[in-house]
Formats: C-alpha cells, sequence, structure tokens
C-alpha cells in the first residue's frame, strides 16, 4: 500500500514538473505571464460577398489592426517622407485623384492586385511587396523606435522587427477596409428605396442591356480578373497592361476590373486616369470600343455590334446607379483614419 | 445433457455468424470514385486563345473561356442499382484543379451508363443558393433574368467577315439546363477509382442543331431561341475515355 502511495504522488510530481515547463517554454516564446491574449477581430459581410479566407498565420486581432493602421499613416515606411496614406486618401475612398492609385477598399476579398496584377495571392503578398520594393523600408527604424518594439512584441511576439512583421500588420489593417453601406447596400437589406431613375440604370446594369454586371460581379463589384475593354487600338509602354507580366500577346491590353464601389469618388478612371467623369465612361462603352484581336469577346455586343447603344436617358440612369455605390460611412469611419 | 445444449447453441451462434460475414462479401466494396474532366475539340486538346478551331457550320474560332457547373451526375448499373451524386461543381476548364472532383461511397462494380446536368437543377438554382467563392463569384445570373447562376459559360473569338469578333455562350435561368448521358460499360474494380469524361467543345455546335455563330448569334444571353438551340445540342458533350 505504502509502495503505491510513493509511487502515485511521484507520478503527480512529475507530471507537475513537465506541464509547467512546457508552460514556460511557451512563455518565453510568446508573450509574458502578465500580457492578456490579443483580442481576435471578425469581419462580418452580407450573402452577396465572397467567403472571406483569412491566412490561418495572421489572424485579425484588435491589436494587429491597430498596429497595421500605426503603420498605415507613418511615414516611417518610407525614405522620402510618405506613408501609405499619401496616397491612399479616406476622403476618396482611399483612392487619390491626382496620382490615380487604385482605392483600397475591399481588398480583403482580392487575390490579384494593382493595376495588372503585379502581385497575385493574400494581401500579406501585396504587402510584402509594398514595404520591400515600393517603400523600401528600413526596418531598422522600426527596431530603434520608441514605440514599435512593444507594439511589435505585443502582436507578433517578437524582439526583431523584420519587413514580414511589417507587411502582415498592414495586411490586417487593409483587411478592414470594408465598404458594404452604401445606398445600394441598403436597398438590398430594405432600408431604402431607389429612385427611379436610379432603379433603371440597375436594371440596365444588371441585365444584357448594359451588361455592367459580367466583370463588376455584384457584391464585390469586380472580378478579380483583366480584361480588354477595346479603350485602345495600339499598345504601346504602360498600355500594353497585363502583357508586361506575362509577355503573351493574348493580354495586350487587359487590365485588372476595379470594383465600382465608391467608384464616384475614385476619379479619374481607367488605369491611366483618361476619363475623368462617369459620364465619359459610360459614354466609352456606349460608342467608342475599339476592336483589337484580345477585346474581351463581352464587349461584343448582339448581332455583332460594338457599343451599347443606350438613349442618353439610359446613360443618365446607369450613372445615377453607380452612384447609389458610394458609402459616406466607410469614408467617415474614424475607426479607418489617421489615429 | 444441458453442456451438450449449451455447446450445440455455442456452434450455432459461431455458425450463423460466419454465414453473415459470407453474406457481408457480397455487397460491393463502397469506393471513392475520381472523376476526371477533359476538354478537347474533336480530339484536338482545347488550347485557349488560339484561333486554330472550326466547327460544324465552319466557324473559324477559339475559346477565351470555359466556365460551367456540372451536377446530379447519377451511375446507372443493371447489377448495383443508381448511384446519385447531390454535389455541384464548378468547372473552369483554364483551371486544372478545378477539372477533377471526387464521388464518395459508390459501389464498385460494373456500371452502364452515366447521367448529368450542365447546370443546376431549378430546386437550386436560386440565387444564393450556393456559397460565393473569389472563383465563380462571376457566375451569378442576373436576378431579373431569372436569378441562379450561368450554367455555362463558352466565350471566345471568331473570324466574322475576316475580322476577329467575340462571342459569348451563355446559359443559364429554368428551364435551360442541360441534361446528358451516355451509355457506356465500365467498370470500378480496381484502384485508382478513376474515370475521365471528356468534353468535345464542338457537340455544344451540333447535333441536333447547326449552330452558326454569324447566322445563329454570337451572343446568346437573352435571347431564349439561342439558348434552347445550345441547349439542345448540349445532351452529348461528354463521353467516357480510357483512363
Amino acid at each position: 500500500m505504502k509502495t503505491k502511495f510513493v509511487l502515485f504522488f511521484s507520478l503527480i510530481i512529475i507530471t507537475t514538473a513537465i506541464l509547467y515547463s512546457c508552460k514556460k517554454e511557451n512563455l518565453e516564446e510568446g508573450m509574458t505571464a502578465s500580457e492578456t491574449p490579443l483580442t481576435p477581430y471578425t469581419i462580418s459581410s452580407p450573402n452577396y460577398m465572397p467567403q472571406l479566407h483569412i491566412p490561418a498565420d495572421n489572424p485579425l486581432t484588435v491589436e494587429g489592426i491597430e498596429l497595421g493602421r500605426k503603420l498605415y499613416y507613418d511615414t516611417i515606411l518610407s525614405n522620402s517622407g510618405i506613408s501609405c496614406s499619401s496616397c491612399h486618401f479616406q476622403s476618396y475612398a482611399f483612392s487619390n485623384p491626382t496620382v490615380n492609385s487604385l482605392p483600397h477598399m475591399n481588398l480583403a476579398w482580392n487575390n490579384k492586385f494593382l493595376w495588372i496584377g503585379s502581385e497575385e495571392g493574400v494581401l500579406e503578398n501585396a504587402m510584402i511587396f509594398e514595404v520591400e520594393d515600393f517603400f523600401q523600408t528600413d526596418i531598422s527604424k522600426l527596431n530603434n523606435h520608441n514605440s514599435y518594439p512593444g507594439l511589435f512584441k505585443r502582436v507578433f511576439q517578437t524582439t526583431n522587427i523584420t519587413a514580414h512583421h511589417v507587411a502582415y500588420a498592414l495586411a490586417q489593417f487593409v483587411r478592414t477596409q470594408v465598404s458594404i453601406n452604401s445606398k445600394f447596400d441598403q436597398y438590398l437589406r430594405y432600408e431604402t428605396m431607389l429612385t427611379p431613375s436610379e432603379m433603371n440604370g440597375f436594371v440596365i446594369y444588371n441585365s444584357e442591356r448594359g451588361d455592367c454586371f459580367h466583370c463588376h460581379t455584384l457584391g464585390l463589384f469586380n472580378d478579380n480578373n483583366f480584361h480588354n475593354i477595346g479603350i485602345d487600338s495600339i499598345f504601346a509602354g504602360q498600355n500594353k497592361g497585363r502583357y508586361n507580366i506575362t509577355l503573351d500577346s493574348t493580354d495586350l491590353g487587359k487590365f485588372k476590373t476595379p470594383s465600382l464601389r465608391n467608384v464616384e469618388l475614385t476619379a479619374p478612371y481607367m488605369h491611366d486616369g483618361r476619363f475623368s467623369t462617369l459620364e465619359q465612361v459610360v459614354e466609352h462603352y456606349n460608342s467608342q470600343v475599339k476592336i483589337t484581336p484580345s477585346l474581351d469577346p463581352i464587349l461584343t455586343k448582339p448581332n455583332h455590334q460594338f457599343g451599347l447603344q443606350l438613349n442618353n436617358q439610359e446613360k443618365a440612369d446607369l450613372v445615377a446607379f453607380l452612384k447609389t455605390l458610394t458609402d459616406t460611412s466607410f469614408i467617415t469611419n474614424q475607426a479607418l483614419s489617421n489615429p | 445433457m444441458r453442456l451438450l445444449f449449451y455447446a450445440f447453441l455455442v456452434a450455432l451462434v459461431i455458425t450463423l455468424l460466419g454465414a453473415c460475414n459470407k453474406n457481408d462479401n457480397f455487397f460491393p466494396e463502397k469506393i471513392k470514385l475520381t472523376v476526371k474532366l477533359n476538354h478537347v475539340i474533336d480530339g484536338n486538346p482545347l488550347v485557349f486563345d488560339t484561333l486554330v478551331f472550326f466547327n460544324e457550320a465552319g466557324n473559324n474560332y477559339e475559346i477565351t473561356r470555359l466556365e460551367y457547373y456540372i451536377s446530379n451526375i447519377k451511375l446507372h448499373s443493371d447489377f448495383l442499382g443508381d448511384y446519385e451524386s447531390n454535389d455541384i461543381i464548378y468547372v473552369d476548364a483554364a483551371n486544372p484543379e478545378s477539372c477533377s472532383f471526387t464521388l464518395n461511397n459508390v459501389p464498385s462494380g460494373k456500371y452502364n451508363s452515366i447521367s448529368y446536368t450542365i447546370g443546376i437543377d431549378s430546386i437550386r438554382n436560386v440565387s444564393y443558393y450556393l456559397p460565393n467563392t473569389n472563383e465563380n463569384i462571376g457566375m451569378a445570373w442576373p436576378d431579373g433574368m431569372g436569378g441562379g447562376y450561368h450554367f455555362l459559360k463558352l466565350e471566345g473569338h471568331y473570324l466574322y467577315n475576316t475580322v476577329s469578333t467575340g462571342f459569348a455562350i451563355h446559359l443559364g435561368s429554368n428551364p435551360f439546363q442541360v441534361n446528358g448521358s451516355f451509355n457506356q460499360e465500365f467498370m470500378l474494380g480496381y484502384n485508382p477509382y478513376q474515370i475521365k469524361m471528356e468534353m468535345n467543345v464542338n457537340e455544344w455546335f451540333k447535333n441536333p442543331i447547326t449552330y452558326n455563330l454569324q447566322t445563329d448569334g454570337n451572343y446568346t444571353m437573352g435571347s431564349a431561341l439561342l439558348m434552347n438551340k445550345i441547349r439542345v445540342n448540349g445532351h452529348d458533350v461528354f463521353t467516357l475515355k480510357n483512363n
């Protein structure tokens, strides 16, 4: 009996010692015992948006998003005094009217980035490009900063900040730049009505009459794909588009479909900003499509016609509908502004 | 005497159990079947963006996009009965990963035919029935035109009066589902369990209706007449091929 008793207690002591040593090891690798766990953050979206996939190695946390937000607005990222926010203004849906930057909006659902898909995959890939290639961030400035080392340690449990950590924090913040509360979203939620002109524009948009929906798919209002929409008949320089990545002649003049959410705020339009108004854009599709071998087949209308043949009222209605995609709560959201 | 009775009882139970085990062997093994989808044009591999193909009407064409849903796959066996899958499978012919799927718990043995639907049955062809993904987000069919999903997107260019001109053969909305089948015996008896179904794209343009992109139309969406021509041609686009 005594032997059994001794054996039993020996086992408990050994088990406790093993568990304690495991715990100690984890704490040494990660946070200290006094720190509280990171706060998980979830993005909820309506059923007309695609399923959201967040990389397992970069889960959203309140602390990670805040760190990304701080970096987004901080010129420490560059060596020339600029930050992400220098080219992506919240009041323009995180685009820029002068340098024609693509808006930072709903990128969480994108898997191809920049006008010609220079980066593909998840946001982390795009952000690594921004940190290492675009900004060429001097990481030592972050490691020697008075507040960043503590913030990175808290979020990523690291005492050595790398470009990888910076990109992951930025990706977390950019993932929260979500615009899903436009007048059209409210209409879909039965919270408001569209005017007769807006409704007529929606019917044109979402039928073969205007045929916008094939590429600017409802919900995301893009299709994560590349198309030649007939704005050029001769391709040179940047106008070669996706060809500059693939060197495939069938990709000449193809560019990523931009989202039409907040399109009222993201002028000028097209990859080179050649159109300054939505009316000009609609007129392009209506009567100015240029025929080339790589022109998207969808641009050839029934009876082999090119151009939508919309009348003036229909064109005005289409523009009226596009303006229902403006999300004022997105451009005034304090959680996305300069901290 | 009693001992003898119990011994007899035990022997009987063992015998019955043994018989049961033998009967179990009568039931066919349930297997995981891999279905591979291949896409050709009259026996030639489908190469995208290459203006080298001709259809029955003589249209010189190329394909830039081939996407569709295949569902209600049914394997029919005179011996085993029918196996039916409820899965709805999205296929992008340009993406090899989407051109293969598995059917679970398929009884192994000899089969006589396969039937399938290109598209989604009317019960399930309603907007947002399927979870949206980045891959199939472009397959939604506008609510104003009936809602649900595109069943087929076959797009490309063809020579129209010597000019490369686009065509978009789209099917969607009830009742333009394509119900196809083929009678070919095949045996699911050896591992790896796999069959290959091959779509001949040119079958969309013939049998029973010779579809001419130039005279019938280059854009089917919104035209019940044109979609129906394509629908009836689709009944035999697939055949079974040797792996």
